[in-house]
C-alpha cells in the first residue's frame, strides 16, 4: 500500500515506553506509519529526551521506508546527548578555548545562562574560511584522521558541539587570528547558518550563544532555577580552573563578578581560592609516577570528608572524569579512615599517554575507557595509601629536602632508625609546635618543579621508613588540640563512654570504638614492620573445628602466621593454637578463633590478600578492644587517651566506619546555655 | 544481749570479714555480716561471718563480757566505718535484739566512750551459709608457710574469666607434700613445701584466687597452724581464729608437670637482684603493642637489649655463669619480673633449651616458674 497521506502529529513524550501521541490524521489514517517512524528515531537517538521535544513536520510519508532525518533534526538529536543545559554550553565552549591555547578565558552569563552565554578568550582564534565550517557537523580541526582518534590530545574532537549549540540558540562567533588584520563574525540561528562577514575583534575567539533552547520549550522547561543552572556552571569553570592553573579564569554573571583567578603556579592555590586555606594547610600532596603514567595531586586528610563524591576531582590529560575504577581504588585507600558514608575530598591530575585510553565513549567525555584498568587501579591506590600514611608523620618525616634525601637512602640496620627517628622527633617537635602553617608551605616549596607540572608534588617513596616513624606524635596536634601537657579531667560513664574535658570544651568518647580504632593502626604497623611478637603458648590449645572451619582456618594458616598467631593441624578436624600475638594476650585464643570464623565470610576467602589480612586485623582489633559495659579504672582511661595522643594516626572513627568521639566545644556549650 | 569488746581487736577482725563482702551484690544481704554470739561454757564466742557465696569467712574473737545468745546481719562497710573510729578505744559495746513478728525488726547498738550508734540490721536467717558437705580428712601446716606460698603462684593466674579453670590456683596434697601451681596462657609459676599428712591422703582442686588472697592475708594476721582439706567441690581452711570455705572451681587442671621441661640443656646462674634490676630497666623501653625484651647469653655475660621504634632502646649487661655458644631468647619482661619479685633465693638458674621452647626459671627452693619465649614474626 503506497498511500499518500498528510500527517500532522504532536508528540508529547518523555520516554518510548509510555508514548502518547495524538495523531490528526487529515486525508487517510496511517497510524502506523507514525509508530514506525518514531522507532526509527528512537533507534538513532539513545538519548530519548529528545523524543519529548514536540516535533512538528508535515510532509508525505511511505509506508515501511526508512527515511534519512533532515540534518534539523539530526543536530536538535545531537545537540539532546552534548547540550542538556547551560552549564553543558560552558563546558564545550571553555573546552574549545583551552585547546585554542588561551591564557586567559572569560565567561560571562545572563539569567543563569538562558539568556546569554559569551566565552571569550585570547586563543589561537579561527579565519573567516574556518569560521565558515565553525557551524558543519564533523567539522574539527584537532583531528585529522580516525588514527588521531586514538591519541587525542586535545579536550574536544568530535565536532559536534558547536553545530549542537548553534541549532538551539542563537549563536555567533567572533574572531581574529593572532596577528590578522581583520576578524571575522558568523552567526548561526536555530540552526540556520548564516554568512561569514568580516568585521574588526580582539585578537581570540568569541562565542555567544544566546535564547539556549528557544526552539526546543520541552527541553527549557526542564532547566532548573537561575541558582541551581549557575550552580552547575561554577562547577564546571571549577573543574577547568583546578585542571588549568595556567589559564586566567573569569565568571561574571549579570555584570556580577563571580569569580577571577588570576594564573598561579601551584595547584593548591586554586583549591584554597575555592575550599579555603583550612584545606590547603592540610593538603596532602601525592605523587606518582610510571612508564606512560604520571599521578600527581592532592588529597585531604580523612577529618575533612564530605556527605557525597561529588569532591572527587580526577582529571585525566587535563579532562575532569568519572570513573569507577578511580573511584574504588580512592575508597580503598582511604578505608577504615572515613565514616561510615562519608567520601574523602582528592585532586588528582593524570596523565596517562593518549594510546592507553579511550577518551570517546560518550559524546560529554566524562566516562573513559582505560586500556588497562587494573594498572590504574593499582598506581591510584598506592599512591594514595603512601600519601596518607605520611601525612599522619607529615611535620616529622618530610621536614626539609636534605632530611628527606637522607631518610631514603638510609635503610640500614633497625638501630639506625630509631637513632634517627628519636633525633627527628627531637628536633622538628618544636618546629611543628610552633608553626604548623609555615611547616605545609614549606612542604610544597620542596615539591619537585611545581611549575612544569600541573602542580606541586612530593616523592612518596619510603614508605617504610615513614610507617617506622609513625609513632611520634607531633603531627597530631590537628585532631586533638589538647596535646599539650596539662593535667586533663575525664571519667567513664555507663562504662561505655568516656568524657574527656579538652582546651576547648569536652569529648565524648566511645571506649571500644577508640580503642579498636588504636588497635587496628598498632596491628598493621606492627605486620609492616614486621615485628608482630607472638607469644608463645604454654599450653597449646586444641579447637575442635567443625570439617568446613577446619579447612578454612588451616587456608589462612599463612595470614593467621603473619598476624602472630601459629596454628597447626592437629588429627582430622583440631587445629592447635601453639603461638598467639602479645597484642591480644588477654584474649582466649581459642574463644578467638571460633570468632573469627564466624565474622568471615564466604566472600572474604576469595577476595584476596589484603582483603583477608585486612579482615584479620579488623576482627583482632575488635576483639582485643575492651567492650562497652566494661568498666575502666582511671589510670586505663588515661592510657588509653595517651595512645590515642601518640598513635598518630586517624583516630576520628573506628575501622567499621563508626565515629569514635564526639566533640562539644566550650563555645557550643555556652550557647547552648544562654551565655552567649 | 549485751558484749563488750576491745576496740582494736573488734576492728582487725571484723575489717578483715568486710574484705570478703561482694562491693555489689544481688542479694542485699549479702553485704552484711553475720555476727552471732554463742554463750560456750565460761568464755562467750562470738563469730562473724562474711560470704560471697564462693568463698566463705567464718572468724571468731572473744568477748570479755557477754549475756545472752542471738544473732544479727550488720552492714558491712558502715559498721566497720565506725568500728575504724573507735579502734582506739579501749571498750566498744555491743548489744542487739531482735523483735519477731510479722515483719521482724532487728536494730543494734554500738557504744564506745560518749558516743552510740542505733543500726538497722536484717535478720541473720536470712543469711546464706555454705554447708560444709563433702570436706572428710585434714592435713595440717603451718599458715605462714600457706600464706608465703601463695604469694609465689598467685600472680601467674590468669585473669581471663573464659579460661576459668587457669582461673584459679592449682592445690594438690600428696603424700608429706603441697604443691600450688598456677598459670596463664603464657608462663606456669609453682611452689612445693612439706606437710602434716598423718593419714597419707591424696587430695588435690582448683582454688579461686579471691579465696588465696584473702587466706594469705588471714594468715598473716592471725598466725598459727593451719588444718586444710579439699573434697569433691569445696576446700576448707581451718585455723583457731576461724575458718574460710569456698567452691572449688569446676575442671580438669592442665597436668602442669608435663609443661615443665626437663631436657633444656642450657644453664644460666645469675644474681638474682642484678638480673630483677635489668629486667626492670630494659622493660622502659618497650611499648604497650610490643613488650619484648631480647636476653642474649655470651660466654659469662647476659645483655638484655630492648627497643620499641617509637619509644627508643635499651643495652644492659650482667654476669651469668654461662658456657656455651651465643644463644638469644627473648621474654615479656612482666613474666620475669612476676617470677623474680616472688623469689627469695640470692641466685637464680635460668635452664634453656632454643628461641622457641619453654624456659625454666628456678627461682628458690622448690619454686620454679616456666615462662614462653616471644618469636618475632
Amino acid at each position: 500500500m503506497r498511500d499518500e497521506c498528510k500527517v500532522e502529529c504532536i508528540i508529547a513524550t518523555r520516554c518510548l515506553n509510555s508514548v502518547t501521541y495524538f495523531c490528526f490524521l487529515i486525508a487517510g489514517t496511517l497510524c502506523y506509519c507514525i509508530e514506525t517512524y518514531l522507532v526509527t528515531i528512537a533507534q538513532i537517538s539513545y538519548d530519548l529526551k529528545v523524543l519529548s521535544d514536540i516535533i512538528t513536520f508535515k510532509g508525505k510519508r511511505y509506508m515501511s521506508q526508512i527515511k534519512i532525518l533532515p540534518l534539523s533534526v539530526i543536530n536538535k538529536i545531537a545537540a539532546g546527548e552534548v547540550v542538556d543545559r547551560p552549564a553543558a554550553v560552558v563546558k564545550e565552549l571553555i573546552e574549545n578555548a583551552v585547546d585554542a591555547k588561551s591564557s586567559r578565558i572569560d565567561t560571562y552569563l545572563e539569567d543563569g545562562g538562558r539568556k546569554l552565554i559569551r566565552v571569550s578568550d585570547d586563543g589561537v582564534g579561527m579565519d573567516a574560511e574556518d569560521l565558515a565550517l565553525a557551524f558543519q557537523s564533523h567539522a574539527t580541526s584537532k583531528l585529522q584522521s580516525a588514527d588521531d582518534l586514538f591519541a587525542v590530545h586535545t579536550l574536544g574532537f568530535r565536532g559536534e558541539a558547536l553545530p549542537s549549540i548553534g541549532a538551539v540558540s542563537h549563536s555567533s562567533i567572533i574572531s581574529r587570528v593572532k596577528g590578522a588584520i581583520n576578524g571575522a563574525e558568523i552567526k548561526i540561528d536555530g540552526g540556520v547558518l548564516g554568512k561569514v562577514k568580516e568585521r574588526g575583534a580582539p585578537e581570540g575567539t568569541q562565542v555567544e550563544v544566546r535564547d539556549l533552547f528557544f526552539n526546543v520549550p520541552v527541553r527549557k522547561k526542564f532547566l532548573k532555577t537561575i541558582p541551581t543552572e549557575m550552580a552547575y556552571i561554577s562547577d564546571v569553570l571549577t573543574r577547568f580552573s583546578l585542571s588549568y592553573p595556567a589559564v586566567h579564569f573569569t565568571l561574571m554573571h549579570n555584570n556580577r563578578t563571580v569569580f577571577n583567578l588570576p594564573p598561579v603556579q601551584d595547584i593548591a592555590e586554586r583549591i584554597a581560592a575555592f575550599f579555603g586555606e583550612e584545606m590547603r594547610k592540610h593538603l596532602i600532596p601525592v605523587f606518582l609516577r610510571e612508564e606512560m603514567f604520571t599521578l600527581s595531586g592532592y588529597i585531604a586528610p580523612p577529618f575533612f570528608d564530605k556527605s557525597n563524591a561529588r569532591m572527587l576531582f580526577i582529571f585525566l590529560n587535563g579532562r575532569y572524569i568519572k570513573d569507577s575504577a578511580i573511584f574504588r581504588a580512592i575508597n580503598e585507600a582511604y578505608r577504615g579512615k572515613l565514616m561510615h558514608k562519608r567520601y574523602p575530598i582528592v585532586f588528582l591530575f593524570l596523565q596517562v599517554q593518549p594510546s592507553e585510553v579511550d577518551v570517546n565513549v560518550h559524546p560529554t567525555k566524562i566516562e573513559v575507557r582505560f586500556r588497562n584498568t587494573n594498572a590504574i587501579y593499582n598506581y591510584v591506590f598506592s599512591a594514595l595509601k603512601d600519601g596518607l600514611n605520611k601525612s599522619t608523620t607529615k611535620s616529622v618525616s618530610v621536614p626539609s629536602p636534605l632530611q628527606r634525601l637522607e631518610g631514603e637512602s638510609v635503610k640500614t640496620g633497625e638501630v639506625d632508625f630509631i637513632k634517627r627517628s628519636l633525633w627527628e622527633q627531637f628536633s622538628f617537635r618544636k618546629e611543628a609546635e610552633s608553626n604548623m602553617g609555615y611547616r605545609l608551605t614549606k612542604d610544597n616549596g620542596n615539591a619537585r618543579s611545581p611549575s612544569s607540572l600541573p602542580l606541586s608534588g612530593v616523592e612518596t617513596r619510603g614508605a617504610a621508613i615513614s610507617s617506622a616513624l609513625d609513632g611520634s606524635d607531633a603531627g597530631e596536634k590537628v585532631f586533638t588540640p589538647e596535646g599539650v601537657g596539662k593535667k586533663k579531667t575525664y571519667f567513664q560513664i555507663h562504662n561505655a563512654f568516656i568524657i574527656e574535658e579538652t582546651g576547648d570544651g569536652l569529648n565524648i568518647i566511645d571506649q571500644h570504638a577508640l580503642h579498636e580504632i588504636i588497635l587496628y593502626h598498632e596491628i598493621e604497623r606492627g605486620m609492616q614492620a614486621s615485628r608482630s611478637p607472638s607469644q608463645r603458648l604454654l599450653i597449646p590449645e586444641l579447637v575442635e573445628l567443625s570439617p568446613k572451619d577446619f579447612f578454612s582456618v588451616i587456608s589462612l594458616k599463612g595470614y593467621l602466621e603473619s598476624v602472630g598467631i601459629e596454628i597447626d593441624e592437629f588429627g582430622q578436624h583440631t587445629v592447635v593454637i601453639r603461638a598467639f600475638p602479645q597484642i591480644l594476650k588477654h584474649l582466649n585464643a581459642r574463644g578467638f578463633i571460633e570468632d573469627l570464623l564466624t565474622e568471615l565470610s564466604d566472600e572474604d576467602y576469595s577476595k584476596g590478600k589484603d582483603n583477608i589480612l585486612n579482615k584479620l586485623i579488623n576482627i583482632m582489633a575488635c576483639k582485643g578492644a575492651v567492650k562497652a559495659g566494661q568498666k575502666l579504672e582511671a589510670q586505663e582511661i588515661e592510657e588509653l587517651l595517651e595512645k590515642r595522643r601518640n598513635i598518630n594516626a586517624y583516630t576520628n572513627n573506628c575501622p567499621h566506619g563508626r565515629p569514635t568521639t564526639l566533640r562539644f566545644s566550650l563555645d557550643e556549650l555556652q550557647r547552648q546555655f544562654k551565655r552567649k | 544481749m549485751n558484749l563488750s569488746f576491745n576496740g582494736n581487736e573488734l576492728y582487725k577482725g571484723f575489717n578483715l570479714v568486710t574484705s570478703i563482702v561482694p562491693s555489689s551484690a544481688i542479694k542485699h544481704i549479702l553485704q552484711g555480716i553475720r555476727f552471732e554470739v554463742v554463750e560456750t561454757g565460761f568464755k562467750p564466742v562470738c563469730t562473724l561471718t562474711a560470704t560471697d557465696l564462693e568463698v566463705l569467712v567464718k572468724y571468731t574473737l572473744s568477748a570479755k563480757e557477754s549475756v545472752g545468745n542471738g544473732s544479727i546481719v550488720l552492714p558491712a562497710v558502715r559498721v566497720n566505718n565506725i568500728l575504724r573510729e573507735w579502734a582506739g578505744n579501749e571498750e566498744v559495746l555491743v548489744s542487739f535484739d531482735v523483735e519477731t513478728g510479722l515483719k521482724p525488726v532487728s536494730t543494734c547498738v554500738l557504744k564506745s566512750g560518749k558516743g552510740y550508734f542505733k543500726i538497722v540490721g536484717e535478720d541473720s536467717s536470712q543469711f546464706p551459709m555454705i554447708t560444709i558437705t563433702d570436706v572428710k580428712s585434714f592435713v595440717t601446716v603451718d599458715g605462714k608457710i600457706i600464706g608465703d606460698m601463695i604469694g609465689k603462684v598467685v600472680h601467674a593466674a590468669s585473669t581471663v574469666r573464659a579460661r576459668s579453670t587457669l582461673c584459679g590456683v592449682f592445690v594438690k596434697i600428696d603424700k608429706e607434700e603441697i604443691v600450688m601451681a598456677a598459670a596463664d596462657g603464657n608462663r606456669l609459676s609453682m611452689v612445693k613445701r612439706k606437710v602434716e599428712n598423718p593419714d597419707g591422703v591424696s587430695m588435690s582442686g582448683i582454688v579461686s584466687v579471691k579465696c588465696l588472697t584473702f587466706l594469705q592475708r588471714f594468715s598473716s594476721e592471725f598466725k598459727g597452724i593451719l588444718r586444710i582439706g579439699i573434697g569433691e567441690s569445696q576446700v576448707l581452711f581451718v585455723s583457731e581464729r576461724g575458718e574460710v570455705v569456698s567452691q572449688l572451681i569446676d575442671g580438669q587442671y592442665p597436668r602442669y608437670e608435663d609443661v615443665i621441661p626437663k631436657d633444656n640443656d642450657k644453664r644460666v646462674e645469675v644474681k638474682r637482684d642484678e638480673l630483677i634490676t635489668v629486667v626492670r630497666m630494659a622493660s622502659f623501653m618497650t611499648s604497650e603493642g610490643y613488650h619484648v625484651v631480647k636476653f642474649v647469653f655470651k660466654d659469662g655475660r647476659l645483655t638484655l637489649m630492648s627497643k620499641a621504634a617509637e619509644v627508643g632502646e635499651a643495652e644492659l649487661e650482667i654476669d651469668a655463669s654461662y658456657k656455651g655458644p651465643d644463644f638469644e631468647i627473648c621474654f615479656n619482661p612482666e613474666y620475669v619480673l612476676d617470677a623474680l619479685k616472688v623469689s627469695d633465693s640470692e641466685t637464680v638458674v635460668m635452664e634453656l633449651k632454643d628461641n622457641s621452647s619453654a624456659a625454666l626459671f628456678r627461682t628458690g627452693h622448690e619454686q620454679l616458674s616456666v615462662i614462653m619465649p616471644i618469636e618475632l614474626k
